[in-house]
């Protein structure tokens, strides 16, 4: 009996104890990533008809990949190219940069990174992880013509080609007004900042919905993008941008010292003091604004063009009242002329990188620019915009045309846009309904910021700065602090955040890259 | 001459005595070696996972990138750079306070309800009405706060919520919970009770389970009603629990809790609500600034460590410290 009692002791440890070091064990192969990753590809070339193995990673924002029977895209590619693509795609900009952070510490790299911002290319560049694509530009023809010179630009650093940007999504933003409620307190659809503040009173006060009750507000948005017609009337950007950087005068310039912000910002101000604004528009977040249009709460939106028009949009409107009807307002004019909002030139929608462990690989090198480049020509870019042809979609002359199953199959194949896609043509073929206004509104002029092309200085802590700039701000607008305190902002920020070192390096990239003398 | 050898003598029997003990102290373990060998998982566990990895705290004092890792970044300089860059930051007051405010409300206001509920549980005759109940009060547990943070919105939002709803019906000015600097540390501290009462609840109803049962046998017979033994023989039943909770709870005060604050939070309350790890996730990781988060990280253990021996050693008064 004794015996059996430590026998059957001594088993559960033996156990556990296996499975702790088991645990141990799998923990140290993955970190011994860096010998597998460059043996694999030698593994692979000895087998002539073998497809290579590509491994791509990107962010997915939650889009649902269907396994590998299922993907008709993987499988296109595939036998195009007889390549072996795997695609991971972390929900989240932050999952993925974790998933890529341990990747590239164990040394085991994806073979193409779509990486999510400049910062983060600086960084993997800083420390060699990246392949210098400089000597290959040549090969990605059919890219260079997609994607055009300017996004070459956008992954230079310190000289060298690190990454190619992706084609950049259209900027849509712009104020949506309810026009029944304009026609029913009988209001002409605003143009300059005063029309906009009388009608937001109107709309706050003159009971637009007629329920009797003083129910409703002016305007919404996500935060200060709100006001961004506003500030763009006197030529800033509006102040979700805290350290905008924009040529003025021929010289680069951060909207914190441009004198025309505190105007601008007294003009925002005169909304909040007259009580139209969504008491919530800081703290909106996500689709918050833009289901308060929905339900009637607010009568002026900021929102890009798919809240009301995109069709999920609009019958979310209609189900919540019939005789709703939201109309795009043009451009309110100001001062300094029509600017809907500030537009980052140097962001991008992703900027594809490669391994550096591919330097020595030709092969499967080779065969990823194959892959690049299929992607940007036109056929490629319709299997990857549209899915299979005559099966997701048919095509009238040059015009495409989606079918039924398309609809239903394609939602994720987006994810293959390694590239990008030419947007306006992609999303008037995919909403044909609506595009007039996407044309509208992608071709409202904007002011142009260069923030994307600077690196942030180390010793600049930029999230400091940028809360600092917006307590103060808020502060102003919603009347603890007097508009005059603004004047001392330019100087806080050299005083307490170390400002000027960041507008030094800001003026000296922007003449590194020929944008100002 | 006998000082001498009274002295060998006595350094003789000392020597026996450590030999004695030390015998008898692997004896012991032989002993009970069936018990100590299931011990030793746990020991390599703790090993393994938790002092191990601590090697990795040099990060905090090195300007740690990627591709050299931890052994070929170079060392920080000065040493503390990174300590340096948090200490300097304009809100590091701010943050501190707002760390220490929002841990010391919850423990305050958050370790009586559990307790409450648990002796109503306790109280209750109603078998099936009991289970329910205590099912439905720990259900809020598993809920993330995105899912949380939805039912404050519809409860409390100033333009759609229910509350507000009923407030400006009945003739009240709306009350902006969520975008308040009054308010908002109000809104976490509610949140995180309803979130965790009934689960803290069950902790003190595993301990109300091990009093003995004659005591509140002989406190009947001596005439004590209901209230008399919840004061009497309950709650002194608990008291080491109610006391060893505290002391881990102390331990993460630094710790305030980055989830719950980073989806309720927004630009107009970060004066109220910016707490230490909030800060480190804008300024140091979203700029992949990992020395400065390990240093961080860092200093909140030390503090945690510090809090933890203080509260020990003030637990002991009460008898219930941990060691």
């Amino acid at each position: 009996m004794k015996k059996q009692k430590w026998t059957l002791s001594a088993l559960v440890s033996i156990l556990s104890l296996s499975l702790v070091l088991g645990g141990c064990a799998q923990n140290e192969s993955n970190n011994e990533g860096t010998p597998t990753a460059s043996q694999e590809p030698t593994k692979t070339s000895e087998a002539q008809a073998a497809p290579t193995k590509l491994e791509i990673t990107k962010v997915g924002w939650g889009t649902k990949l269907p396994d590998a029977g299922n993907d008709f895209i993987k499988q296109a590619l595939d036998e195009k190219l007889n390549v072996d693509i795997t695609l991971t795609s972390p929900a989240s900009p932050d999952d993925f940069k974790s998933l890529l952070n341990t990747r590239i510490a164990a040394g085991d790299y994806p073979d193409i990174m779509e990486l999510d911002s400049r910062a983060t290319l600086q960084m993997l560049a800083e420390k060699g992880a990246l392949l210098d694509l400089t000597p290959y530009l040549d090969r990605l023809g059919e890219v260079k013509t997609m994607v055009g010179d300017d996004s070459f630009k956008k992954g230079v650093f310190d000289g060298k080609t690190y990454a190619i940007a992706k084609t950049q999504a259209l900027m849509t933003t712009s104020y949506y007004i309810r026009k029944d409620w304009l026609e029913k307190l009988k209001l002409e659809v605003p143009t300059t900042t005063e029309e906009l503040l009388k009608v937001a009173k109107a709309f706050t006060e003159e009971d637009p919905d007629g329920n009797g009750k003083k129910d409703t507000f002016g305007i919404s948005g996500l935060g200060w993008q709100a006001f961004a017609p506003v500030f763009g009337s006197l030529g800033v950007p509006s102040l979700d941008m805290a350290t905008g950087v924009y040529i003025k005068d021929g010289k680069s310039i951060t909207s914190p010292q441009d004198p025309n912000m505190k105007a601008a910002l007294a003009e925002v101000k005169k909304f909040f003091d007259a009580g139209v604004v969504d008491p919530e528009i800081f703290s909106n977040k996500g689709t918050a604004a833009s289901d308060k249009g929905i339900k009637g709460q607010v009568g002026i939106v900021f929102i890009d063009w798919g809240a009301f028009i995109r069709k999920e949009g609009a019958e979310n409107v209609k189900a919540a009242n019939p005789n709703a009807e939201w109309i795009m307002v043009p451009t309110i004019k100001g001062p300094a002329g029509q600017i809907e909002g500030p537009y980052d030139v140097g962001s991008t929608s992703g900027l594809i990188a490669l391994s550096r462990t591919l330097e020595k690989d030709e092969e499967k090198l080779q065969k990823i620019f194959d892959l690049l480049n299929y992607v940007s020509s036109p056929e490629g870019s319709q299997l990857v915009q549209y899915g299979i042809k005559d099966k997701h979609f048919t095509t009238e002359g040059s015009k495409v045309k989606i079918s039924e199953l398309g609809a239903a199959e394609a939602g994720y194949i987006w994810l293959y846009q390694l590239t990008g896609r030419p947007e306006s043509e992609y999303l008037a073929t995919k909403f044909d309904y609506a595009a007039p206004i996407i044309d509208q509104a992608s071709k409202l002029s904007r002011l142009n910021l260069y923030n994307g092309f600077i690196d942030l200085p180390s010793d600049f802590n930029a999230a400091d700065a940028y809360r600092y700039i917006g307590d103060l701000s808020m502060e102003i607008v919603y009347g603890k602090k007097s508009i005059d305190s603004f004047d001392s902002l330019a100087g806080d920020l050299n005083s307490k955040f170390n400002y000027q070192v960041f507008m030094d390096q800001a003026s000296k990239q922007m003449k590194e890259l020929g944008f100002i003398q | 001459m006998s000082n001498v050898s009274s002295q060998e003598q006595v350094s003789n029997l000392k020597g026996t005595i450590t030999f004695e003990r030390r015998f008898r102290f692997w004896k012991d373990i032989w002993r009970s070696r069936a018990l100590y060998l299931m011990l030793l998982p746990g020991l390599i566990w703790y090993v393994i996972y938790k002092y191990l990895p601590m090697y990795g705290l040099i990060i905090a004092f090195k300007d740690y990138d990627i591709v050299g890792g931890l052994w070929n970044s170079p060392w920080s300089d000065p040493w503390n750079k990174y300590f340096l860059q948090f200490f300097n930051s304009p809100y590091f007051t701010e943050i501190l306070g707002n760390t220490l405010l929002i841990s010391i409300y919850k423990l305050i206001f958050g370790t009586l309800p559990p307790i409450f509920l648990a002796i109503l549980f306790n109280e209750c005759r109603s078998r099936w009405l009991k289970k329910w109940v205590q099912t439905i009060s720990y259900m809020p547990h598993f809920l993330s706060w995105v899912i949380i943070y939805g039912i404050v919105i519809a409860l409390l939002s100033e333009t759609s919520g229910i509350v507000n709803h009923l407030l400006v019906n009945s003739g009240f000015k709306s009350i902006p919970f969520i975008t308040s600097t009054d308010w908002f540390r109000s809104l976490l501290v509610g949140s995180d009770i309803w979130q965790n009462i009934g689960w803290g609840a069950i902790i003190y109803m595993a301990a109300m389970a091990s009093i003995d049962n004659t005591l509140y046998e002989a406190c009947r017979v001596d005439g004590g009603g209901r209230l008399r033994m919840i004061w009497h023989i309950t709650l002194p039943g608990i008291q080491t629990t109610i006391v060893l909770l505290l002391i881990l709870k102390i331990g993460h005060i630094m710790e305030g809790s980055f989830d719950q604050i980073y989806i309720m939070y927004n630009t107009q309350v970060y004066k109220v609500a910016d707490i230490i790890d909030t800060w480190v996730y804008r300024t140091g990781l979203q700029q992949m600034n990992f020395s400065l988060a390990s240093a961080v990280g860092l200093f909140k253990s030390l503090i945690g460590m510090i809090l933890i021996l203080i509260a020990n050693r003030v637990a002991k008064i009460w008898g219930g410290s941990i060691w």
